[in-house]
Parts: C-alpha cells; sequence; structure tokens
C-alpha cells in the first residue's frame, strides 16, 4: 500500500512544484510566436468573455442545426467587426456592461430553452459580439504580430464555442438538457454578478 | 509571400472550390494571367503601389461568399480571380536587382500564388466530392468566417501600426 502510495506522490509532488512556479513571462507579445500566443490566452483570460462564448455554443447546440453552426459562424465574423472598431478608437457605449449583459442574457436563453427564430438568435449574438470584440481589440497590444495576433484570437474564440457545442450537444440525451439548462442558469448568474461589479 | 496574400489566396480557394474542377479550369487560367500583368504592372509603379489593404478587403468579401456559400455566377468567381491576381502581382513585385535574380525571384512568386490557389480550391473540391456530408460543409463554412475575421482584425490593425 506505502509502494503504491509513493508511486503516486512523485509524480503529484512534480506537479505541484510546477503550478507552484512562477510564468517567466518571456512572451510579451512581440514575434510571431509571442503575438499567436497573445491573441490566443486574450480571449481566456476574461471569464466574462468565456461565459459568453461558450454559452453561444451551449445554445447553437440547443437549438440544433442551422443555429449549431450559424452562430459560432456569425460571431467571430461581427465580433473581429467589433474588434476592427476598437482598434480604430470608434467609440461604443457600455462595452462592460454589454459583454457582462451578453453572458446573462445568453445563459438565460439556455436555462429557458429559448428557440426564437434563426434571424433572431442570429441578431443576439451579433449584437452582444461587438462588445467581446471591442474590448479585445481596444485591448490589444501594439507591439503584437497582427497576423499571428489575429489567428490566435480567432482560434481561441472558435475552441470556446466548440466547448460549449460539445458540452449543448448532450441534450439529446434528458439529462443532458437539464444539465445544460443548469449550465446556462450558472452562466447566466455569474454574468449577473459581473454586471454588478460594472454598473 | 506575405499573410494578406496567403489570406485571399484561401479566400479565393474556398470560392473557387466548389466549382472544381470544370469551371475552376476557367477561373484559375485568369489568375495565372493576371499576376503576370499585376508584375508587369508592380514593375510600372516602381514599387509605388501597396496592395496590402485591397487584398484584406478581397479575403473579406470571398469569405464571406464562402460563409453564405450561396451559388455565385462563372462571372463573379472570375472577378475575384482577376482582382486577387492583379493585386497579388503587384504586391509580388521584387526590388529592383539583378535580371537574373528577378527572373528567378517572379517567376517563384507566380509558381506560389499558382500552387496556393490550386491546393486551396483543389482541397475544397476534394472535401466537398469526397465526403459529401453536412459537416464538411459546415466545416468550410467555419473556415471562411475565421478567414474573414482574421482578414478584417488585420485590417483594421494595418490603419493603425
Amino acid at each position: 500500500m506505502r509502494a503504491r502510495w509513493e508511486i503516486l506522490a512523485r509524480p503529484l509532488f512534480g506537479a505541484g512544484l510546477f503550478l507552484l512556479a512562477a510564468p517567466a513571462l518571456a512572451h510579451t507579445g512581440d514575434g510571431v510566436a509571442g503575438g499567436f500566443l497573445s491573441g490566443l490566452t486574450h480571449p481566456i483570460f476574461g471569464w466574462d468573455h468565456v461565459l459568453a462564448m461558450v454559452a453561444v455554443g451551449l445554445w447553437g447546440a440547443f437549438l440544433g442545426s442551422p443555429a449549431i453552426w450559424l452562430l459560432p459562424v456569425i460571431f467571430p465574423l461581427v465580433m473581429a467587426f467589433g474588434g476592427a472598431l476598437g482598434v480604430l478608437g470608434v467609440p461604443v457605449p457600455a462595452v462592460e456592461a454589454g459583454i457582462a449583459a451578453s453572458a446573462v442574457v445568453l445563459g438565460l436563453l439556455v436555462a429557458f430553452a429559448s428557440r426564437p427564430p434563426l434571424w433572431v438568435a442570429g441578431v443576439i449574438v451579433g449584437a452582444f459580439a461587438i462588445f467581446h470584440g471591442h474590448a479585445h481589440g481596444t485591448e490589444m497590444p501594439q507591439a503584437a504580430n497582427a497576423f499571428a495576433y489575429a489567428i490566435g484570437f480567432v482560434t481561441a474564440t472558435g475552441l470556446l464555442h466548440l466547448i460549449g457545442i460539445g458540452f449543448g450537444l448532450t441534450v439529446r440525451w434528458p439529462a443532458g438538457e437539464w444539465a445544460v439548462r443548469a449550465g446556462g442558469g450558472a452562466i447566466s448568474m455569474v454574468g449577473l454578478a459581473f454586471l454588478f461589479s460594472v454598473v | 509571400m506575405e499573410p494578406e496574400q496567403v489570406l485571399a489566396l484561401l479566400a479565393l480557394g474556398l470560392i473557387l472550390g466548389p466549382s472544381w474542377p470544370n469551371a475552376f479550369r476557367t477561373a484559375w487560367l485568369v489568375f495565372a494571367v493576371a499576376i503576370v500583368v499585376g508584375l508587369a504592372a508592380g514593375f510600372a509603379l516602381a514599387g509605388d503601389a501597396s496592395p496590402g489593404w485591397p487584398l484584406l478587403a478581397l479575403a473579406l468579401a470571398a469569405a464571406i461568399l464562402a460563409v453564405a456559400a450561396a451559388k455565385l455566377p462563372g462571372i463573379v468567381t472570375v472577378m475575384f480571380s482577376v482582382g486577387a491576381g492583379l493585386l497579388i502581382g503587384i504586391a509580388s513585385t521584387p526590388e529592383p536587382g539583378p535580371l537574373r535574380a528577378t527572373i528567378i525571384t517572379v517567376a517563384g512568386s507566380w509558381v506560389g500564388a499558382n500552387l496556393i490557389l490550386f491546393y486551396a480550391a483543389g482541397g475544397v473540391g476534394w472535401l466537398r466530392a469526397r465526403f459529401d456530408r453536412p459537416w464538411a460543409h459546415v466545416g468550410l463554412r467555419v473556415v471562411g468566417s475565421w478567414i474573414g475575421a482574421i482578414a478584417c482584425l488585420m485590417f483594421a490593425l494595418g490603419f493603425t501600426s
């Protein structure tokens, strides 16, 4: 028994040391690799962004075809447009509140199993994508390689949608549907907390 | 080859791929000739032209058409081929130098651009023919939206830098 514990303890100790280590922060956004990493991590380090993008995937999966692919196709395109507005310095009002509201609204739509017409779903997702894109565009590091940054940024967004779609596909089972709706409710609650902190 | 050129070629491949192989031949031939014209125009302009943002605009427009998955008339694909060929030709014009080096550079640019377009459109055509399933069409639309989003962001970043 003791030998088995030792076998487990050594890699766990090693993993613990790995987690405790401070990051070297060698990549400051310069160059191709730095630009890609900067773009890839940018959407992931904001929980309100993460929640909303996962919610888009969840809702798409919940609505089924063609929304399952249409919403994650609309979001990056419109988000990039919002990003362009942010980069160019075009002001958009209440960006942070809009991002938090996106998590609240999208989470509620999933929680209540809302099935509006496809064009309405597209307009809702597209409208919120503007806020997300604008925030990312405004905070975009000037030193980043534009091409690599854009690839990383779009890839991260797509992967977050994919996580939502993957979870959302469990709606075909009754337990899965309840889990997805509960997930939507949780996203909405967290979004509400973000909304109160920014308003 | 600059990122703007690669994006434009990939987006063009997405809209030419569905017409693979028959209608693609015409568009590809037009593209190949347009690059030569673009290279000649680039030499005439002596490097004064900067086709970066028009290439990104073309990539964005083609990507949106790929996302819409609309059946495009032949004239539209030919016009995109002409535009992409001209702009890539202008962008590929080398700096003045020895004749031999200039010829090799120009030939390399021409072959490289044609190969990328051939493989992009051929890959799309093959995917659609080999896997005639909804997920294949969805995947191509997602790729189109990502190319469009990248082009849009680069477009804005190009203005500020």
